[in-house]
């Protein structure tokens, strides 16, 4: 279906390639999942399925990429469109038209489709991905999932044979992200489409996936097959895959069932050697942040209804719950960007929305989801200037301490032109530089590869130690298990629950880490702490 | 609403073209006239067709707005009267400003001085017409989707009409940029008021802004935008045609406006453009292959809201010509205005639309707004 | 702010806009007068040419006492009883209720002349065609004015001047107020007219009987909303018993119009009723009738129309909002 002859490609002012005789083969009716570090060039290679890369990339190309025996040399993007469906990652940015209808009919327009077979193509893939009581609503009321899966209906009202999807479930809560997996499995096994994505947590996509392509970067040779033999010596791997590995599960599993199946020994030894470990004590530590009977409405909208918390020095809490419940807004309410309808929040004794910009930087400091909304200079050199001089600080305060986050940041370079890892370590070392004594992340990993969640994971432990606070919106389970010690789930603008993390994530469905999962009813969270009981007891 | 029969025909959405044609109907006949009375009374008519028709789409919100900029319009023009009006002329006395004095060969000019009543309403009637051409303005906005008026464009003028859209869908998340970028300000303890403020929020917007449509270029690319059959001669033709009736449609359009201008040969070439650019459609459309996904259809309702803005227009153009007084109102002299009743009855026939239009589809479910305050971007967190 | 407060704040807005405007109507210029011809101590001459085409009047001489400080604009409409018409953009389009529809035709050209009053400084002796507007001078003593209406005529120098010799002894004799009008017709501004050439100038010379009685305080000598130069021209009661005399002009025979109509009650309708049945014209007009004491008509009719829209709007607003 898909086959791609020693296809080097380098973009417009480039040094190196980004991608060097790449061979590859994908067949028809498989889901086939590109894994990869940022800035393999996963992204370079599924543009290039579409003929994005090169026609509208620019840059030089050499080799060949033929698809259903068309090549993208000589067919552009727009010719391609019946045979390549292509979904960006961010499905609202990609929207033509205002109603979810139309944007289905978008492309068959496009195509000159009769009005008759446009009019049954769009009922047929409005049934198709559960979307037919949304078809008059306006795209920008819709919630993650349902963009995204317009997004892939827009595309696929053309007839490809082959959809292509860069990180589909990166911004989607669990459940959402369900949906649409859901969803794409249902279009490979029942009408046969190929089905390329390329995603960072792996452990959402890896059950379904007939085909890994492991892009190693840095010239190494693509490595492609089935995920049992690939994932045993990939570079990144999801926490079941690690479990298999350590454990030595042959064949290797890639859902949480099969995990089951092979996970008895294991939990037995570990039953032997001991129990988990214990819940880290949360309460003692300065209360540094204090919200009480906080009350937020947007319109008829109650975001957060009576919400009563406290954060302390020295935690890391998870803040999670599905998209709209109300995590954003709690966080802006403890950084001071909108006061409370009713109730109030205090850090550090203060309202923050009172203080002086220079005290609040110095008090609290918060990491958007989008962290490039923080760096506005040219380059990062000029942007730990600026914090600097903005907050009063020596010169080169920021400096370390982005290299303390994250060592190797070229300075030169302009806040955009880095990697998503990269800007996220700028972001938090501008946040950081001032020392503020609570640190509030907004769904940071969100397109991090899993080293650069080491990271993350690493510096907030540190962070936690030296005394911080910190609170991590997300639900990303993963990172929960390894960094929090206290999680809060939210809905609806209420506090659901309330607990150690181990308590609040192990036995819930939806929020509990795949190593959980695995070896539940015993609440253990990580590969590592597993590793960490067996290896200080005799195996 | 189920159990009571209804005057007005199903539900379903008015062709926009139809509102359009109303509402450039009835500010057409505000460009008309000065007499505060027939202002107020077209203002009145297109407030109540839009609180009976409006929806609550995003687009639908505006109204507001416009209602807001009016009365702005209102007070500066009376500010810039009071400030800088002319003097001397006739008129009780209400208030005087210091005079500031201005070299002979500006005498002309006056700023301050004596403010008379008559200067001041007279003032507040040309604010008024202007609030009025707002004012219909802005009910086409709310009542007529802007993405299904472009999707009715002729398919030569598709190219400009996906750019409108693009623009369009852009300027809401333009707004919620801008108030992310302003909440990141703050945490980064930056001013985000006056002008460093503005400089500092350019960048990160502006940059936004590239990389969305990046993102959305590549997309619709890759949906098939651009696709069209090969056939370069009859494009240029068909462009040029379009921009040359544009043109004279215009032309025509301002010596229809401005009575007395053009000698009366503003409604033949008015009419002269429209062929012109009725020959260049069918031109260009013969370039296209795009198909359209169920067009909004033309009915009765549309004629009879199109129409009722047009009797306005009509209604008042035959009472000028017949020289009925009334029609135009200065303030000087300072007497009460006249009601020519022609005129009024026909601007109130432009409150057909309010129940011979269908009632738009209540599909629309509240939805949670965006959370501009907080430092969220794309999606509801 | 919610939609409701919104409508709310914008309601408040326009009734504060429209109870400002309301107060000052009644304020009209009328009331000051009579303080303001006490304060006058100077004299000038206005001379009034009104073209001689169809239907104008006669020549207008006057010498008017004007306070110190006022402009020759001022003067102007103390010479024709506060009658004089501006456009919106300051230019000047009737005196004397003449041309009628003033305002609306302003600005007609007809071949290559147009249709305007010219403005001449007569101080001299002679007329000299005046290069600046009346409202930019303040007035000296023992000047004359003129002003004569082109029909059509070339906006410049070599129009025609006034017919009457700018003699300020001979027009301010005694330096006493003398005002001679040579109009033909003494008729009120504002006699109803009747449409059509069957105006004869006896219908127009009743209403001098109804309108000499015009040192109304409330100064509404054209009882009727005539000719697009409205209804309650504030009379300087203590000037002119003597109204400028206007005429119909026959010649617009279809613009006239008949000011009874729906407004009832008016003591002038003597005359008017000679075009009462011309009232089904498609010239209708409503005006404001008689003196200060009736109602203003077209104000009273469009509010109550404009109200119950208002309400009607709010009302839907609100139910729509709800239902939404």
């Amino acid at each position: 279906m898909i086959e791609v002859r020693q296809f080097s490609f380098t973009y417009d002012g480039a040094s190196s390639p980004t991608l060097s005789r790449l061979d590859l083969r994908l067949d028809e009716g498989e889901l086939c999942v590109v894994v990869g570090q940022t800035g393999s060039g996963k992204s370079t290679l599924l543009k290039s399925f579409n003929g994005l890369v090169p026609h509208f990339t620019g840059g030089r190309m050499s080799g060949d990429v033929v698809v259903d025996g068309r090549s993208t040399r000589d067919h552009k993007p727009r010719e391609l469109t019946d045979v390549v469906g292509m979904v960006a990652q961010n499905p609202a940015a990609s929207f033509v038209t205002d109603t979810v209808e139309d944007e289905l009919a978008y492309a068959m327009e496009n195509l000159g489709v009769a009005p008759a077979a446009m009019r049954r193509r769009v009922e047929d893939t409005l049934d198709l991905l559960g979307l037919h009581d949304l078809r008059d609503r306006p795209l920008g009321s819709l919630s993650g999932g349902q963009q995204q899966r317009v997004a892939i209906g827009a595309v696929l009202t053309a007839s490809p044979r082959i959809l292509v999807l860069d990180e589909p479930t990166s911004a989607l809560d669990p459940a959402a992200a369900e949906e649409v997996l859901a969803s794409l499995t249902r279009l490979v096994h029942d009408l046969g489409l190929t089905v390329v994505v390329a995603e960072h947590r792996l452990e959402r996509v890896l059950p379904f996936a007939d085909r890994v392509v492991v892009i190693p970067g840095k010239g190494e040779p693509v490595r492609s097959g089935p995920p049992q033999e690939v994932m045993v010596d990939a570079p990144v791997a999801p926490p079941l895959v690690e479990l298999g590995r350590f454990a030595g599960w042959h064949p290797l599993p890639l859902s949480v069932r099969a995990a089951r199946r092979l996970a008895g020994p294991l939990r037995e030894q570990l039953a032997r050697a001991g129990p988990p470990p214990a819940a880290a004590n949360t309460s003692d530590g300065e209360a540094v942040v204090s919200l009480r009977r906080l009350s937020v409405s947007f319109g008829a909208v109650q975001a957060l209804r009576e919400v009563d918390l406290e954060f302390r020095r020295g935690s890391v809490v998870a803040l999670m719950g599905r998209n709209g419940s109300g995590k954003s807004t709690l966080l802006a309410q403890v950084v001071g960007l909108r006061r409370p309808d009713r109730g109030r929040a205090q850090v550090l004794g203060k309202d923050p929305a009172g203080l002086p910009p220079r005290r609040l930087i110095a008090s609290v400091g918060l990491v958007p989801q989008d962290a490039g909304l923080l760096l506005y200079s040219d380059s990062v050199a000029a942007e730990c200037a600026s914090v600097d001089h903005d907050a009063g600080l020596a010169a080169g305060t920021t400096s370390t301490m982005l290299d303390r986050v994250l060592p190797g940041v070229p300075r030169d370079h302009h806040p955009r032109d880095l990697s998503e890892g990269q800007r996220l370590a700028l972001a938090l070392a501008v946040v950081l530089a001032p020392a503020p004594p609570v640190l509030l992340l907004d769904e940071p990993t969100r397109g991090l590869d899993y080293p650069a969640k080491e990271r993350l994971v690493e510096l907030v432990r540190q962070l936690a130690d030296a005394g911080h606070a910190v609170v991590i919106a997300t639900h990303d389970v993963e990172l929960v298990a390894r960094a929090a010690d206290r999680a809060i789930v939210l809905a609806d603008g209420e506090v659901v629950a309330d607990g150690a993390a181990r308590d609040v994530v192990c036995h819930s469905p939806v929020f509990a880490p795949q190593v959980a999962k695995v070896l539940a009813p015993d609440p253990w969270l990580t590969v590592a702490e597993v590793r960490g009981r067996l290896a200080g007891s005799p195996a | 609403m189920s159990g009571r029969r209804s005057l007005s025909p199903s539900p379903r959405a008015l062709h926009p073209l139809a509102w359009w044609a109303w509402a450039a109907g009835m500010a057409v006949t505000a460009i008309k006239t000065t007499n505060p009375l027939l202002l107020a009374l077209i203002a009145a008519v297109v407030i109540f067709v839009v609180s009976s028709r409006r929806t609550s789409a995003p687009w639908a919100r505006s109204f507001s707005f416009f209602l807001r900029m009016g009365l702005i319009v209102i007070g500066v023009r009376v500010v810039i009267e009071v400030l800088f009006g002319q003097r001397g002329l006739p008129g009780q006395v209400l208030f005087t400003l210091p005079r500031v004095p201005l070299p002979g060969w500006a005498a002309a000019v006056s700023i301050g001085g004596a403010v008379t009543d008559n200067a001041l309403v007279g003032a507040l009637v040309l604010g008024l017409q202007l609030a009025v051409i707002l004012l219909c303005f802005g009910a086409a906005n709310t009542l007529a989707s802007p993405y299904r008026l472009l999707r009715s464009l002729p398919a030569v003028l598709y190219e400009a009409g996906v750019a409108v859209t693009v623009a369009l869908a852009f300027a809401p998340e333009l707004v919620v940029t801008v108030a992310n970028v302003r909440a990141a300000r703050r945490l980064r303890g930056r001013p985000v008021r006056g002008v460093a403020g503005l400089r500092g929020m350019a960048v990160p917007v502006l940059e936004g802004a590239l990389d969305r449509s990046l993102q959305l270029a590549a997309s619709m690319d890759a949906r098939g935008y651009g696709r069209h059959r090969a056939e370069a001669g009859s494009r240029r033709m068909g462009t040029a045609l379009v921009v040359a009736g544009l043109l004279v449609v215009v032309v025509g359009l301002y010596g229809v406006l401005d009575s007395g201008a053009l000698d009366g040969a503003g409604l033949p070439l008015f009419a002269l453009g429209l062929v012109l650019c009725a020959a260049s459609l069918l031109l260009g459309g013969r370039r296209s292959i795009r198909t359209r996904y169920r067009p909004d259809a033309w009915r009765w309702p549309e004629w009879a809201v199109a129409f009722s803005g047009l009797v306005a227009v009509a209604g008042i153009s035959v009472a000028e010509a017949l020289g009925v007084a009334g029609i135009q109102y200065s303030g000087t002299p300072f007497t009460v205005p006249l009601l020519p009743v022609l005129p009024a009855a026909t601007i109130l026939v432009g409150l057909v639309p309010s129940f011979a239009s269908p009632r738009p589809p209540e599909a629309v479910p509240r939805t949670a707004p965006a959370l501009a305050a907080s430092v969220s971007s794309g999606g509801v967190s | 702010m919610t939609g409701g407060a919104r409508w709310r704040k914008v309601g408040r807005l326009a009734m504060l806009l429209g109870a400002c405007t309301a107060v000052l109507v009644p304020l009209g210029a009328g009331a000051l007068d009579p303080l303001r011809a006490a304060a006058a101590d100077i004299y000038v001459a206005v001379v009034i040419d009104f073209g001689g085409g169809p239907g104008a009047p006669g020549d207008v001489v006057k010498c008017v006492s004007v306070p110190t400080g006022s402009t020759d604009a001022q003067a102007l409409s103390i010479a024709d009883n506060h009658t004089t018409a501006y456009a919106s953009s300051g230019l000047l389009c009737g005196i004397d209720t003449y041309p009628p529809n003033a305002v609306a035709n302003c600005k007609a050209a007809s071949g290559s002349g147009y249709y305007f009053w010219s403005y001449w400084h007569g101080t001299g002796g002679s007329w000299v065609y005046a290069n600046d507007g009346p409202a930019e001078q303040v007035v000296s003593p023992g000047e004359v004015e003129g002003w004569r209406f082109q029909d059509p005529g070339p906006a410049s120098p070599s129009a025609p001047a006034p017919a009457t010799a700018p003699d300020f002894s001979s027009i301010c004799a005694d330096g006493t107020t003398s005002s001679t009008s040579t109009g033909t017709a003494g008729g009120s501004s504002g006699s109803s007219a009747t449409p059509v050439a069957t105006t004869n100038p006896t219908a127009t010379t009743q209403p001098p009987t109804v309108s000499s009685t015009a040192p109304r305080a409330t100064g509404a000598s054209s009882p009727s909303a005539g000719h697009g130069v409205a209804g309650t021209a504030p009379s300087s009661a203590a000037t002119q018993p003597g109204p400028a005399g206007t005429t119909t002009a026959p010649q617009t025979p279809a613009h006239s119009s008949t000011n009874d109509g729906a407004a009832g009650a008016t003591t002038t309708t003597a005359a008017p009723q000679g075009g009462a049945e011309k009232a089904r014209s498609l010239g209708r007009v409503v005006g404001p009738h008689g003196s200060g004491g009736s109602v203003p008509w077209p104000l009273v009719v469009t509010g109550a129309v404009v109200l119950g829209l208002g309400i009607a709007s709010l009302l839907r607003w609100r139910r729509r909002r709800d239902a939404l």
